[in-house]
């Protein structure tokens, strides 16, 4: 399984990297570009999280609300739902903020670097050693992202530390876990349809590809997944996202080792 | 002496026209996605000042109306992309002019706007006639650095008017730079 999975992302990145157009609408990271300013964004995702040991899935929710507060900053702010006891539940909210600093922009290209930071709040239970404070924990996240827009490549990198506290409503962090972490990313994306673009009517189609990281340095443990996706873009301001996400290596206990993702977001235009 | 010189010069060159900006061709840069395209064209639609815009995705280029009568200042289209997240590739002009002398190293204001055209002969513009700005952050370096030659002004650098220049201009009025 693992074999196909590698034989199949490689040929799935090769694709992706070498013909036609780039993307950077990734699914599962951020690119270091942001929303325009002045602009709202509404994005609604749900995880489907396979929990095969306890013979179960449990849906994820996050809603986010994102704001372009000016060219090189955005704002989101993002609440989390969980029917892991067998009714959607509220389990916390974060703030999420990228700042872009680097900017080089040339005719169908640019290379940029942002920064990024999550302050995250949650009440539900620390049961995995895996740290996500996007969903799962209290703790903040803070970190780089560079992409890089070729004609025909984007390719986008990012490297954060993240720290876990005690979650709210005295769900502890379990004695001698692992409570700091290094997350690293990296994504390419390509756009299959439309050939031509000639108006911003046509149905987009990208399909993204995606390495997620996580160490663990105070114990050693790790984690590497890869999460292919596909993209839907309508009327070039509503995004569709299906998204698998499956481990490849890893050594830590978490919540699940495979997902997928269902996402729809909205882009509303100098509403503000 | 050589800034008496340039202060004469200018005072005999620099002269309001009855130009009026009818249309402009923009391509932005940084972008190759749809949803990128769009979030600059709804920008550019949003300024008092344009009439319609005709999108070109492909090259991420925009064909731009003004309304009749309007007063376009090239820095509102740079803040639209900017905004938007990119950046100006080229911005070209075109305008209606009666009779305007124009040379080398010369001011002409244009619906108040000064415009500072540099690497042209000098003649007199009738009818609809384009001019690219050359500014930094409306080329690229590289194309804005080609253009330092025809002048000695520090508003080439700036941007803005100095003390060198007309008396109409007051330092700090804002200076753009063109050629034909």
């Amino acid at each position: 399984m693992k074999h196909y999975l590698i034989v199949t992302s490689a040929i799935l990145l090769a694709l992706v990297t070498t013909t036609s157009r780039a993307q950077e609408l990734f699914v599962y990271s951020e690119p270091a570009s942001n929303m325009p300013a002045k602009s709202l964004g509404i994005r609604l995702s749900n995880t489907i999280l396979d929990e095969s040991h306890l013979n179960k899935t449990t849906d994820q929710f996050i809603p986010e609300l994102m704001w372009g507060v000016n060219k090189n900053l955005m704002i989101h702010a993002e609440g989390f739902f969980n029917n892991s006891t067998a009714t959607f539940e509220y389990l916390g909210a974060a703030a999420y903020a990228k700042y872009r600093f680097y900017s080089h922009d040339d005719v169908h290209k640019h290379f940029r670097l942002a920064a990024f930071a999550r302050v995250a709040y949650n009440n539900g239970h620390v049961h995995y050693e895996e740290l996500q404070t996007n969903g799962m924990n209290t703790g903040y996240t803070f970190g780089l992202v560079g992409t890089q827009l070729l004609h025909k490549q984007a390719i986008a990198a990012s490297l954060s530390y993240e720290q876990i506290t005690d979650n709210g409503g005295d769900n502890r962090i379990h004695d001698g876990r692992a409570y700091q972490g290094i997350n690293y990313t990296v994504s390419t994306g390509r756009l299959i349809f439309p050939k031509k673009y000639a108006s911003y009517r046509q149905t987009n189609l990208n399909v993204m590809l995606e390495l997620l990281g996580q160490q663990l340095p105070q114990n050693g443990l790790y984690y590497l997944d890869i999460a292919p996706s596909l993209q839907i873009i309508l009327n070039s301001q509503t995004r569709i996202d299906l998204g698998y996400r499956k481990e490849l290596w890893g050594n830590m206990e978490r919540m699940t080792t495979s997902s997928v993702l269902i996402r729809v977001e909205h882009l509303l235009f100098n509403v503000l | 002496m050589k800034r008496i010189i340039i202060v004469i010069a200018l005072i005999m060159t620099s002269a309001a026209s009855y130009a009026q900006i009818k249309s402009a061709s923009l391509t932005a840069s940084g972008l190759t996605c749809s949803m990128c395209s769009k979030s600059i064209y709804k920008a550019l639609v949003k300024l008092p000042a344009v009439q319609s815009v005709q999108e070109d995705i492909e090259h991420s280029s925009f064909e731009i109306v003004f309304k009749p009568g309007s007063i376009v200042a090239p820095d509102d289209i740079k803040k639209a992309v900017t905004g938007a997240g990119f950046a100006i590739a080229s911005l070209k002009m075109t305008a209606n002019f009666a009779n305007t002398n124009v040379e080398n190293d010369a001011h002409v204001i244009i619906e108040g706007n000064t415009y500072h055209f540099l690497n042209v002969s000098k003649q007199t513009l009738s009818g609809d006639k384009a001019f690219k700005l050359v500014d930094k952050n409306f080329v690229s370096q590289a194309e804005n650095r080609k253009y330092k030659k025809y002048t000695n002004m520090k508003c080439f650098e700036t941007g803005m008017s100095e003390n060198c220049c007309h008396s109409d201009n007051k330092k700090g009025n804002r200076i753009y730079h063109v050629t034909l």
